[in-house]
C-alpha cells in the first residue's frame, strides 16, 4: 500500500463512522452544528495520530498479553492533554463538547487503529494513518454537522465556538441571502426543521445519510454484479467458438 | 435530604435523560446487541450491575482522594483504569463461582470496558452531582441512584428496541434501508416520543 | 513532595489494571462458553479487531 492510498483510505473506502460504524457516540451527540463537530473531529485527530505513534513506537517493548491496558492508558494521557488546551484556548468548544472530550478515550475507533495498524507497522506509516483515518472521521462529522444545522436554521454559522480566524461570529452561508433577492425581511431560521438541533433529528440525519451510503453500494454491487455475467458469456462464447472451429479443422481433415 | 431527592434522580435519569435516546451513550451495544432480546437482556444487566459499582467507587475515588489531593484534572485516567480494572475483578469473580451466570451475564463483561455508558455516568455524577459542599453520604447516594437509574433506562430501551428489531426482520424494507439505517430511524422516533416525556417532573 | 501524589497514584493503578487483566486471563474460559464469546464479540463493537483475526 502506498503513503498516498494509506492517507486516502480514510475518507470514502474505510470511513470510520459510514463504513464501520465506529464511534457512533460521538457521531450523533456532537453533530448538532457544524463548528462543534468540525472541533470534535479535529481533537480526534490529534489523539488518535499521536497515540498512533507512541504505540508504534513502543510496540517492542509492551508484552502481548498486556497491550490492550498499555494502550488504554497512552490513549487517556492524550486525551488529558487535548481537554486541557481545549479548556484553555476554546473554552466555549470544550463547555459543548462537555463530558464527550473524556469519552474520547472510549471510542472504538481509536483503539482499534493501535491494535489494527499501529501496533504492526512503523512510526511514519502509522502517523500517516493516524492523520488520514482521523480526517475521515472529522468529514463524517462534518457532514452530518452541516446536514444538521441547515436543515434546522438555514444557515452555517463559523465563530460561536471556534474563536479563531474571525472577531464575531459570521454566517459563512445562509437561504436567507438567495430569498431576500426577491422577498423582503424574510427569516429562513423561523421556518426551520428544529428537531433536527436536538436528539432524535441527530438519529433521522444519520440513518438518512447511512441509507444513502448502502443505496450507493448496492447500485456498484449490482454493476460489477452484471459486469462479471457479462464477462463470463463472453468467455463463453468464445469457447464455443474455438470449439467450432477446431470440429470444422477436424472435419475437414477427416474429408481429406 | 428528603427521599423526593432520590425519586427524581431515578426517575430523570431513566426517562428524561435517557442515556441512549437522549444522551447519545452506549450506541454500539444499542445497534449490535439488541438483535435478539436473551442477549439484550444479558448485556443491560451486566451493564447496570457494573455501572452502580463503577459510579460509587469513581465518586469516592474523586471526592476523597482526586479532590483532596487537588489533582482532580487526572480524573480521566483514573476513572479508565478503575472502570477496567473493576471490569476485569468481575469478570474473574463470575468466572470462578458460576458457570450459568458466566453464560448469561459474564459473556458481557469485556465489552463493557470499551463502553461509553459507563464511562460517561462516571463523569457526569462528577459535573452534575458533585460540588464543593456536598457532604460525601449523600453525593454518593444520589450518584449511586443516578446510575440505577441509568441502567435501568439502558435496559428499558435495548429490550424494547430488540422487539422491535425481530418485527422489523420479518417486515418489507426497502433494500438501501436495511440494517442500520432503518434502526437508526426507528430510534430516532422512539427518542421523539421520549422528548415528550421531559414534563413528567 | 506533593508532585509525588499523582504519578504514585497512577502508578498504582496501572499496576492494579496490568495485574487484575493478567489474573482474569489466567483463568480458562468454561469449555461451552468458547463459542459464545466469540461470537459476541464479532457482533458488538469488536468488528476491526474481529475481522483481522480471520
Amino acid at each position: 500500500m502506498s503513503k498516498k492510498e494509506n492517507f486516502l483510505k480514510g475518507f470514502l473506502k474505510e470511513n470510520p463512522i459510514f463504513v464501520f460504524l465506529l464511534g457512533m457516540c460521538p457521531a450523533l451527540a456532537v453533530t448538532a452544528t457544524f463548528e462543534t463537530s468540525l472541533g470534535m473531529g479535529l481533537l480526534v485527530v490529534f489523539v488518535l495520530t499521536s497515540s498512533n505513534i507512541v504505540v508504534s513506537a513502543v510496540k517492542k517493548w509492551i508484552p502481548h498479553d498486556v497491550r490492550t491496558p498499555a494502550y488504554i492508558v497512552i490513549i487517556a494521557t492524550f486525551v488529558t492533554v487535548v481537554g486541557m488546551v481545549t479548556e484553555a484556548y476554546a473554552l466555549d468548544l470544550y463547555l459543548a463538547l462537555g463530558v464527550f472530550i473524556p469519552l474520547i478515550v472510549v471510542n472504538c475507533l481509536i483503539l482499534g487503529r493501535a491494535e489494527a495498524f499501529a501496533s504492526k507497522n512503523t512510526v511514519v506509516d502509522s502517523a500517516i494513518d493516524g492523520i488520514g483515518m482521523g480526517l475521515g472521521f472529522t468529514f463524517a462529522l462534518v457532514v452530518i454537522g452541516i446536514l444538521r444545522e441547515f436543515l434546522a436554521t438555514g444557515g452555517i454559522m463559523y465563530g460561536v465556538y471556534l474563536p479563531f480566524f474571525v472577531d464575531a461570529p459570521i454566517t459563512i452561508f445562509s437561504l436567507d441571502m438567495i430569498i431576500n433577492l426577491f422577498t423582503n425581511g424574510f427569516v429562513i431560521s423561523d421556518y426551520g426543521l428544529k428537531v433536527f438541533s436536538l436528539p432524535p433529528g441527530a438519529f433521522i440525519a444519520l440513518g438518512i445519510i447511512l441509507a444513502v451510503f448502502q443505496f450507493k453500494k448496492a447500485r456498484k454491487d449490482r454493476k460489477a454484479a452484471i459486469a462479471k455475467m457479462e464477462r463470463i458469456a463472453e468467455l463463453k462464447r468464445v469457447a464455443l467458438e474455438k470449439k467450432k472451429q477446431a470440429a470444422l479443422k477436424l472435419a475437414k481433415a477427416g474429408g481429406k | 435530604m428528603s427521599f423526593a431527592i432520590f425519586a427524581t434522580a431515578i426517575i430523570s435519569a431513566m426517562l428524561i435523560n435517557n442515556v441512549i435516546l437522549m444522551q447519545f451513550l452506549g450506541i454500539c451495544p444499542f445497534l449490535g446487541v439488541s438483535k435478539k432480546s436473551s442477549a439484550a437482556i444479558g448485556m443491560s444487566a451486566a451493564v447496570l450491575f457494573v455501572m452502580v459499582i463503577a459510579s460509587a467507587v469513581t465518586y469516592t475515588l474523586y471526592d476523597l482522594v482526586l479532590y483532596q489531593y487537588g489533582i482532580p484534572y487526572i480524573s480521566t485516567i483514573a476513572f479508565i483504569l478503575v472502570i477496567a480494572s473493576l471490569v476485569q475483578f468481575v469478570e474473574m469473580f463470575i468466572k470462578k463461582t458460576s458457570k450459568s451466570l458466566y453464560k448469561s451475564l459474564g459473556i458481557y463483561l469485556p465489552l463493557i470496558t470499551t463502553n461509553c455508558a459507563i464511562l460517561g455516568v462516571s463523569e457526569g455524577n462528577i459535573t452534575n452531582i458533585w460540588t464543593k459542599t456536598i457532604p460525601y453520604w449523600e453525593g454518593l447516594l444520589i450518584a449511586v441512584t443516578t446510575a440505577l437509574g441509568t441502567g435501568l433506562g439502558f435496559g428499558l430501551i435495548i429490550f424494547a428496541f430488540s422487539s422491535i428489531r425481530e418485527k422489523l426482520e420479518a417486515s418489507n424494507v426497502p433494500d438501501a434501508w436495511k440494517g442500520v439505517p432503518i434502526s437508526l430511524v426507528v430510534a430516532g422516533i422512539m427518542s421523539l416520543a421520549f422528548l415528550g416525556l421531559a414534563g413528567i417532573i | 513532595m506533593e508532585f509525588l501524589v499523582p504519578v504514585l497514584l497512577i502508578g498504582g493503578l496501572v499496576s492494579l489494571y496490568i495485574g487484575s487483566y493478567m489474573l482474569n486471563k489466567r483463568i480458562p474460559i468454561p469449555e461451552e462458553c468458547k463459542v459464545i464469546v466469540d461470537e459476541e464479540k464479532c457482533t458488538t463493537c469488536h468488528i476491526s479487531t474481529c475481522s483481522n483475526k480471520k
